[in-house]
């Protein structure tokens, strides 16, 4: 072989190298820019028309309810919404996807009684003074105002949903349900009404946030204050409603005076109470008040022994059944319950004073005594406890009236975040408030919210039974079962 | 038949195999011989399809193995150095899967699994784990892969290495069998083992083609220089001096020159046309130097390369 | 293809991983879905979102020795050698670790019938982040199977392929932090504030682009979208067809 032929074969050899290095390098660039360009593509100009709402509830469409509510509003009505920001474009991933197109279809469903409109503040700031010229309201960018005859009421998207406490998922919430329909039309609504109502939430004895609650008391028209606890603590004259959401601590004794001077001048008021970290506070102070109302609330944790009642196995989470005059205020007469106190009537003799249960345990639960030290005991037999009760005066024009918890799951924000508007819990304390400030002929439209999810199943099978019986099934038996065979396979095969 | 022309491969700078040129006949068994590193797997790899040359052509039953890998695949069966075992399956299972990758008809896979099972003696082992056979087992069941799907040339890379005499034994003998069907080419760093079962040889050193021939062709090249060594009792250079006086021998060195038992060890170079044994023996007789032992000496593969390539 | 996948799907079962992996998913979302159970509301897609946070264990448990095993034991000599087309022993192996994750899903079918046969709700958004799920499956088991291809060591091939699928479930907070860092130093050296701060913007677009949990997120309200699948499906198939090329430069590189 001659010298030239050999060099030949090398340059030749080095070609097919570099050839086969470029043609996989090459391939794998050409695919690349393929993925992109067709994803791009996709996204961009594909994207929106293949995108498809199978929600089951139809997010971006009103409701009968809705609809209904806006038609018999007079023709001549003229609410407007102003979204206090520019037109959102993008509504991807933000909560705007739900607003805007809902609020479009308000504007198109409800023939000139109501439009929408969007002008964002920072480039034209005469509009709040034009929405708002005395300054009463809290207005600023990024908010929903909806006005009608003067009055506003703002809407903070975020505002617009329920958020899963529980879970969230890389610092940011995940909603459960969409609210979007339920706050504006309940906006609209007690715009339309003119009636104005307040209450006011006693804080400072590290009472509950009631975040979720004061959105509750907004939907139906409320507005609501916080009123701190002091020494010169007074309740305003125009306060509709009182409540106390939670307090870990007894009231000092200035409000046990203006709570008393309260009820006397036939103030309404609600107060909530549980059994979950303020183990050893008796609310003595509390109970001479509630004492009055003949009602008093025990330092006692109810325990469910019945096992179609109870949640857990503990028993201390529990199914509570609303009494025969409330099975109205909500679509079921159960409702979850844990750590509640037992309320009860007091022994006072006066006859003008009417108390009523309004939910109950089973028959066969317990009060125990928790101590801290000595862990717990049992208090009294089997019996059925009453955990909602309601008193009022009788014979007198605007007595006083109230509703007395024992338990925080119809107030608290971490239940009601968890279960969203739609749970049977919230629908019942709605019809409580409406009940003691006298809402109920007013304020008719109830939107259901939306579940982006609904997840709530059948409380009645939620047994402490049949959770065992999974855990034991899911966590116990099915990894066990296949680690077995794993091993069994292993060893059999190990000696073939 | 596989025709290899001019086959090179680079690793960076280095040559592993610098411009083979060969050819293996249908039905023949080809011997491909070298030291270790003399880039015998290499070349296998690249006929076998698993590395590619960096120039040069190899060409399976006429398919070019870059152009129609498939095709030129098919005909191939390849035991490569380290059997590809799978450990965690029996032989069966492992055969079956074989079978599913060389794509072979499942009307004939159980007739040909049975056969296969039966010439490469796997039978008792068939339902074993492959890790808990033994090293013989195991290089059995490499060979039985090699010959799933029936492919007409089978490559094997060092079969006998690692093993017991007995085993290696048996490995041969299967090899011969094969070789009445097959086309095989066996690679081997010794040398006996090529002769015992080849028709031709190709002897590769430092990445070229060192020689090609028949056994007998080559056994003849090689005994062109015989070696003979030789101990005696009595003093060394006085034998040397009565071994050079023969005619024929070339050469006569020292190995061991013990003073003190008066022994001596020597080895002679001779030519090829006389036997110069009987002479050597006379010789010794005469000057009264006993011989303790003398016989000729095998060439080692070293010695072959440096007969063959001159140097 | 068929061939690779019979044999790895059944490699699972004839060694502990398999099992082990089934066993794991089981008792984790037995976990989730008891949880969720015993307080009354059962959201499938919240389960079948957070069962997706164990890729991140999961998938190197299932893909590290798909290559690197068979690198290590010679066996990959067989891929090369055999008349298989390379492409299809990766997509037979992408397949395998696929159908194992099919496997474990089952779990979930089961608390599905469960939440029906107590009133719950398996809705629209159910399905959708079960899509989702399995896309993302996809995605992942494909960057496995790249991991196990760059390395003969199994556990090299675990963490690498931990290490990206904890990044990509990170993207969207290591963007902010990479975007913040970039305008902060671009105004340190001089760029004028604005120009640095839509550079940085840019960056942060750019890395969530690349996002797929953002671009699936809407699934889970029953918001279907073809796009985000798109994405999916189509860099698991440059995923693997990086793994296949970079098997075939075994044949042909200098080293």
């Amino acid at each position: 072989m001659s010298s030239n032929k050999k060099s030949a074969n090398k340059s030749s050899g080095d070609n097919r190298q570099k050839y086969l290095k470029l043609y996989s390098v090459g391939t794998v660039l050409i695919l690349l820019v393929i993925v992109f360009a067709s994803n791009i593509l996709f996204e961009n100009i594909l994207g929106k028309h293949l995108t498809f709402d199978l929600s089951l509830s139809n997010q971006n469409s009103l409701t009968k309810e809705s609809s209904d509510f806006i038609a018999s509003l007079p023709a001549d009505a003229n609410f407007r919404i102003v979204g206090l920001m520019d037109k959102p474009t993008s509504l991807n991933n933000s909560p705007m996807r739900y607003i805007v197109p809902l609020l479009d279809d308000y504007a198109s469903k409800s023939n000139g009684r109501i439009s929408v409109e969007y002008v964002n503040p920072e480039t034209y700031p005469s509009i709040l003074r034009e929405l708002d010229p005395q300054n009463i309201y809290d207005l600023s960018s990024d908010k929903f105002a909806v006005c009608y005859q003067g009055r506003i009421i703002t809407v903070e998207p975020y505002d617009c949903f329920t958020y899963d406490s529980s879970y969230s998922q890389q610092g940011y919430m995940v909603p459960t349900a969409n609210a979007v329909e339920y706050t504006f039309t309940n906006a609209i609504a007690n715009l339309a009404s003119g009636i104005t109502a307040k209450a006011y939430f006693v804080t400072g004895l590290q009472t509950d946030e009631s975040v979720q609650l004061k959105h509750v008391l907004s939907s139906l028209g409320m507005e609501a204050e916080d009123l701190p606890v002091s020494n010169g603590f007074a309740i305003p004259d125009d306060c509709d409603l009182l409540i106390l959401n939670n307090p870990q601590t007894d009231i000092p004794e200035p409000v046990e005076i203006a709570l008393g001077e309260y009820i006397d001048k036939g103030g309404d008021f609600i107060v909530v109470l549980s059994f979950y970290n303020n183990v050893t506070e008796s609310y003595s102070r509390l109970n001479n008040v509630l004492n009055k109302m003949n009602l008093n609330v025990d330092s006692y944790v109810l325990r469910e022994n019945d096992p179609h009642y109870a949640l857990d196995t503990t028993g201390f989470a529990s199914l509570i059944h609303s009494t025969d005059g409330y099975k109205e205020f909500a679509s079921t007469d159960s409702f979850r319950a844990s750590y509640a106190r037992p309320v009860r009537a007091y022994d006072n003799p006066f006859s003008y004073i009417t108390t009523e249960p309004v939910m109950t345990t089973s028959s066969t639960a317990t009060a125990v005594i928790v101590d801290p030290d000595n862990g717990i005991s049992e208090f009294e037999n089997e019996n059925t406890y009453n955990v909602v009760m309601y008193s009022t005066y009788t014979g007198m024009t605007n007595p006083p009236q109230c509703f007395v918890f024992g338990t925080s799951d119809f107030t608290s924000d971490s239940y009601l975040s968890s279960y969203g508007y739609n749970d049977a819990n919230v629908q019942f304390i709605r019809n409580c408030i409406k009940k003691v400030t006298g809402l109920n002929e007013y304020n008719n439209v109830f939107v259901y919210t939306k579940p982006l999810d609904d997840y709530s199943i059948d409380s009645a099978k939620v047994t402490s039974t049949n959770v065992s019986v999974m855990t034991v099934v899911f966590m116990v038996v099915i990894p066990l079962a296949l680690v077995i065979v794993a091993v069994i396979i292993y060893n059999k095969r190990k000696n073939l | 038949m596989i025709e290899i022309n001019n086959l090179v491969k680079h690793y960076g700078d280095k040559k592993a195999v610098n411009d083979i040129s060969f050819t293996v006949n249908d039905d023949e068994v080809l011997g491909f011989l070298g030291p270790n590193g003399a880039g015998k797997s290499t070349t296998m790899n690249i006929i076998t399809g698993y590395l590619s040359s960096t120039s040069g052509t190899v060409k399976v039953n006429g398919h070019d193995i870059l152009e129609e890998p498939e095709l030129a695949k098919k005909d191939i069966g390849y035991l490569p150095e380290l059997p590809p075992l799978y450990l965690d399956m029996t032989v069966l299972e492992y055969l079956n899967f074989i079978c599913d990758l060389k794509q072979v008809k499942r009307s004939e896979r159980k007739e040909q699994l049975a056969k296969i099972i039966a010439m490469v003696k796997i039978v008792d082992v068939a339902d074993r784990l492959i890790g808990n056979l033994s090293k013989g087992y195991k290089q059995r069941v490499g060979i039985a892969q090699a010959l799933v799907g029936n492919p007409s040339i089978l490559i094997l890379d060092e079969p006998t290495v690692g093993l017991d005499p007995n085993q290696i034994i048996e490995i041969r003998k299967l090899i011969r069998t094969l070789a009445k069907d097959h086309s095989v080419i066996i690679s081997s760093h010794i040398l006996s083992e090529i002769q015992e079962v080849c028709d031709r040889v190709v002897i590769i050193n430092k990445g070229r083609v060192a020689a090609i021939d028949t056994i007998s062709d080559l056994s003849r090249r090689l005994s062109g220089s015989s070696k003979l060594l030789l101990s005696f009792k009595g003093d060394a250079k006085k034998g040397i001096n009565a071994v050079r006086a023969i005619p024929g021998v070339s050469d006569c060195k020292i190995r061991i020159s013990d003073q003190d038992i008066h022994e001596s060890e020597v080895t002679i170079q001779s030519d090829l046309a006389t036997d110069v044994r009987t002479s050597i023996f006379y010789a010794m007789s005469k000057n009264n130097l006993p011989i303790l032992e003398f016989r000729s000496l095998d060439p080692t593969l070293e010695e072959i390369f440096l007969s063959i390539t001159g140097s | 293809m068929f061939a690779v996948f019979k044999r790895e799907f059944l490699s699972y079962f004839r060694s502990p991983v398999g099992y082990v992996a089934i066993a794991l998913f089981s008792f984790l979302s037995g976990y989730i879905f008891i949880n969720n159970f015993s307080s009354g509301s059962v959201n499938i897609a919240s389960e079948v979102i957070s069962m997706r946070s164990f890729f991140v264990v999961i998938v190197p448990i299932i893909t590290m020795g798909s290559f690197a095993e068979d690198k290590k034991r010679g066996t990959e000599i067989l891929y090369y050698t055999t008349p298989v087309d390379l492409f299809s022993v990766v997509f037979g192996k992408f397949l395998a670790a696929f159908a194992l994750y099919m496997i474990m899903f089952v779990n979930i079918i089961v608390h599905m019938i469960v939440t029906k046969s107590c009133n719950g709700i398996v809705g629209i958004g159910d399905w959708g982040s079960i899509i989702v799920f399995f896309f993302l499956a996809a995605l992942f088991i494909s960057i496995g199977l790249l991991a196990s291809a760059i390395t003969d060591s199994q556990i090299i091939s675990a963490i690498a392929c931990f290490i990206i699928i904890i990044f990509i479930q990170l993207i969207s907070t290591i963007s902010a932090l990479v975007g913040n860092t970039i305008s902060a130093f671009l105004a340190v050296i001089g760029v004028s504030s604005e120009s640095a701060n839509s550079i940085g913007t840019a960056i942060v677009n750019g890395m969530n682009w690349l996002d797929p949990f953002t671009k699936t997120a809407d699934f889970r309200y029953g918001v279907f979208s073809v796009s985000p699948l798109i994405f999916c499906v189509s860099f698991a198939i440059v995923f693997m067809f990086l793994t296949f090329r970079i098997l075939e430069k075994k044949r042909w590189a200098k080293s």
